[in-house]
């Protein structure tokens, strides 16, 4: 029976369910955390499931989960303007993720740390494009900085989660 | 293995500094005012001089800080802050802000915006300018409205604005 595809397919859908969830509710209470003196500022706490979810299942599993938790927490808790700043970090940061995590000699922490960076360069980025300046570089590597302390969090994390699924091993 | 992780956070710490020193070498990015009337609807408090507008001579106490304002990419040009008061920018489709200004500093002080991070952004003085993370500027990113605080250039003075460029 656990060899039906039927089954597994079914297995999977579940899963994907249980992850978004999680994303959302970590959202969520990122959304409550402002940080003080940075606007626009989030923790990026979800990324530690997507990164999560890049050694259990696949890319384009790891792809939907991030479209859908943009979608939906944006809908949700989020605004319109909010979204656009969420995709530009989402669609860096899982990119960085999924390629450094080819590299299989890397630990899951860096990955995770290189993700929560690019996120915030992302967001920065778009700012920047949107509103025609370039002055907001400094601003961008405080972030860059943040990110990467919010990825080394969510990576320790991810990683214990990791080692104790033995179906997530380095492909 | 020990080596690759250490080598892409190193990787990832030069990155940033990089771009730390490339935003401290470019500056704020000021640019020289647009031509045309902008697309915003500035209104003030009494004695407050809208960005933009021809004027005649102001004397200037040399601890007067200057307010840069620029719209959807469009740049004004900057005023001197003679007196305490607000300005209101009203966007085309309704968006406001309203910006509390003093002498030597300012703030946001309303917005209609969906975020409302311009209004948590805080007070910029002139002693922040150094150490807050987005230097003088607060910025409404809905609205994409960047007002900056320049700093006072130390002389009293007398100065005639105009529209446009110098």
């Amino acid at each position: 029976m656990k060899n039906d595809r039927a089954y597994q397919k079914t297995q999977r859908v579940a899963l994907m369910g249980l992850l978004l969830a999680l994303m959302l509710v970590l959202g969520f209470v990122e959304s409550r955390l402002p940080v003080p003196g940075l606007p626009g500022v989030k923790l990026g706490l979800s990324n530690g499931v997507l990164l999560f979810a890049l050694y259990l299942l696949d890319i384009p599993s790891a792809i939907l989960l991030m479209v859908l938790k943009i979608l939906l927490s944006g809908f949700l808790f989020g605004n319109p303007s909010s979204m656009m700043y969420a995709a530009a970090g989402g669609v860096l940061s899982l990119a960085v993720m999924a390629l450094l995590r080819r590299i299989g000699s890397l630990d899951a922490v860096p990955v995770s740390m290189a993700g929560g960076l690019m996120h915030n360069v992302g967001q920065v980025a778009l700012a920047m494009i949107i509103l025609q300046t370039p002055g907001l570089l400094v601003y961008m590597a405080v972030l860059m900085a943040v990110g990467m302390v919010t990825g080394l969090a969510t990576g320790l994390a991810a990683r214990a989660v990791i080692r104790r699924f033995p179906a997530a091993k380095a492909k | 293995m020990k080596n690759a992780n250490t080598k892409l956070i190193a990787a990832l710490a030069a990155v940033t500094l990089l771009v730390a020193a490339a935003g401290l070498l470019l500056g704020g990015g000021l640019k020289p005012p647009s031509s045309g009337t902008g697309p915003l609807i500035i209104t003030a408090t009494e004695g407050l001089i809208l960005p933009g507008t021809e004027s005649p001579a102001y004397e200037l106490p040399g601890d007067t800080a200057w307010l840069s304002v620029q719209a959807e990419g469009f740049t004004y040009a900057p005023v001197p802050l003679v007196t305490e008061g607000d300005y209101t920018f009203t966007r085309p489709d309704g968006g406001r802000n309203t910006l509390h200004v003093t002498r030597s500093s300012m703030r946001m002080h309303s917005a209609d915006c969906s975020t409302q991070d311009c209004v948590t952004q805080g007070e910029v003085t002139l002693e922040s300018l150094e150490w807050r993370p987005l230097g003088g500027q607060i910025i409404c990113l809905p609205h994409q409205l960047i007002v900056e605080l320049l700093p006072a250039d130390g002389r009293d003075s007398i100065i005639t604005l105009g529209v446009a460029a110098e």
